[in-house]
């Protein structure tokens, strides 16, 4: 067999078992909101979103360190001042959707995964490692391993979601 | 015609005979046979690994498989199993004589005993295929299957680069050889290879990025070789980013070298591996694809011809590892 014959059969037999990733969607931005306010109506809560400008990128980074990847969040608003940020992670081969609530004082109430479609680390949609970031703000160290606790097997999806929650405390922060 | 090289003819083809006949005698008749049986022997051997890989891959984790060659510091979960195939074609020596290729087959399994330390075992099939050429321009060609070898591996993670910003794992390999895997010769060639394995990742995990640094001793290598021992010196770099959702792209590279009965001043040849890798990753499946090229190559007897060394090594191998994860 030639280089090139090989080369070609490889790419061929890759590209043809290579299916089209499926998501699983586990919860609806309208179903989060739910979940991560309890007792609230989705209803009362406004649609709406956020492009960020590149100083605004550029101040989210430089305050934590992230590289901010989506420039448009999706936020839900209420009229007391809560908020809930729609906004996607890295995964190993996917991206990990999920949502922050904030309360009015901009302390996390709650954190859900919307959709997550990796084989595996899907141990980060279990309830006792979400609630851990329950009353974490603005300037906690959200730290894997330190005051979050990692997951065994989900540790990128855990390193993933944890920044993705304090990036988004510091967009919250950021000057109207 | 430089010494090394008539040494991989003399091996391979010149000294069939004297390889049969040990054959016969030192392994068991299952492993080896004449023509036909061989090719049914080769068949169904595949056909077994593959649905190894198939009935087990109900078990299987995907693990860090981005390159070809390289490896990650990540270890699999405790009480996780991965389970892969990887197929190598090996193609390409000099010119003049003639063609080569070699197929690798190895089916390998993946254990994590704990969070941070994991088992492996393996073994490797040989496939050989050409048509080489004597000096006379005769052509010497000696195809087949060759049980090549088993082996078993530990890895320990102490850092990872999602909790301590880099990653660092120490491997270490032993395992015993029926074949040599230049040419199919038998060897009764035992191994330890321990090494070091550094990751860090940027850009918010899209660029992947390993060096890694082994040593591998060996054992029995006659008469495949003209020495009885050997070590190797091998490191192993990558950088992989991840342009699309499940799609990395990158490249790596490796430098071997060789050292005769473990003389560290006696360098038998020394080669540098370099070239692209495709890496595809979902939730039920992964692939990679990978192609080393040789871009430089020594031999210790300054035969070598274009800064290419052709005694044990070629000058294309082409990777394709596939695991399936349900």
């Amino acid at each position: 067999m030639r280089l090139s014959s090989g080369i070609i059969f490889s790419s061929v037999l890759m590209a043809a078992v290579a299916p089209a990733a499926m998501a699983t969607v586990y919860l609806s931005p309208e179903q989060a909101l739910v979940a991560v306010f309890p007792g609230r109506n989705a209803a009362d809560f406004k649609a709406s979103t956020l492009q960020l400008t590149k100083d605004q990128c550029k101040a989210v980074s430089s305050s934590t360190g992230l590289t901010v990847r989506d420039k448009e969040i999706r936020i839900w608003t209420a009229p007391d001042g809560s908020r809930m940020y729609v906004d996607q992670v890295v995964g190993k081969h996917e991206f990990i959707t999920f949502a922050v609530g904030l309360g009015p004082d901009g302390t996390v109430r709650g954190i859900e995964i919307l959709e997550y479609r990796e084989t595996y680390g899907g141990e980060v949609r279990q309830p006792e490692w979400r609630k851990q970031f329950k009353g974490k703000k603005l300037g906690d160290a959200f730290k894997l391993g330190g005051d979050i606790r990692n997951v065994s097997g989900a540790t990128l999806s855990c390193h993933s979601v944890t920044d993705g929650v304090k990036r988004l405390l510091a967009i919250r922060a950021l000057p109207n | 015609m430089g010494q090394h090289r008539d040494h991989v003819k003399t091996s391979f083809f010149v000294e069939n005979e004297y390889h049969l006949q040990l054959t016969t005698e030192r392994i068991p008749a299952w492993i080896f046979r004449d023509g036909p049986t061989i090719m049914k022997f080769t068949q169904s051997s595949l056909l077994t690994s593959f649905a190894l890989v198939l009935i087990l891959s109900d078990l299987s984790w995907a693990d860090e498989n981005l390159f070809g060659w390289s490896k990650g510091s990540e270890t699999l979960p405790q009480g996780h199993i991965d389970l892969y195939q990887i197929t190598t074609l090996r193609t390409g020596k000099a010119d003049e004589d003639g063609s080569y290729n070699a197929y690798d087959f190895e089916t390998e399994v993946e254990y994590g005993l704990t969070n941070e330390f994991q088992l492996g075992l393996s073994m490797v099939q040989n496939y050989f295929t050409g048509s080489m050429l004597d000096n006379d321009g005769e052509d010497l060609t000696e195809t087949g299957y060759r049980f090549g070898g088993i082996a078993a591996s530990g890895k320990y993670r102490f850092k990872s680069p999602y909790i301590d910003g880099y990653g660092l794992a120490a491997n270490l390999g032993i395992g015993y050889n029926w074949h040599d895997e230049t040419a199919g010769i038998i060897e009764h060639h035992t191994f330890v290879a321990p090494s070091l394995v550094f990751q860090k990742n940027f850009l918010d995990n899209t660029l992947v990025t390993t060096a890694s640094a082994g040593v591998d001793f060996g054992w029995g290598k006659k008469p495949a070789e003209e020495y009885g021992k050997e070590m190797g010196l091998e490191s192993r770099f990558g950088a992989i980013y991840r342009f699309a959702p499940g799609w990395f792209g990158g490249f790596e590279g490796r430098i071997r070298s060789e050292y005769p009965e473990f003389d560290i001043t006696d360098n038998e040849h020394v080669v540098i591996f370099m070239g692209p890798t495709l890496h595809y990753g979902s939730e039920k499946f992964w692939a990679t694809l990978a192609w080393a090229y040789q871009v430089y190559g020594r031999e210790s007897d300054g035969q070598q011809e274009k800064n290419r060394a052709f005694a044990e090594q070629v000058q294309n191998e082409i990777r394709l590892k596939v695991g399936f994860n349900f």
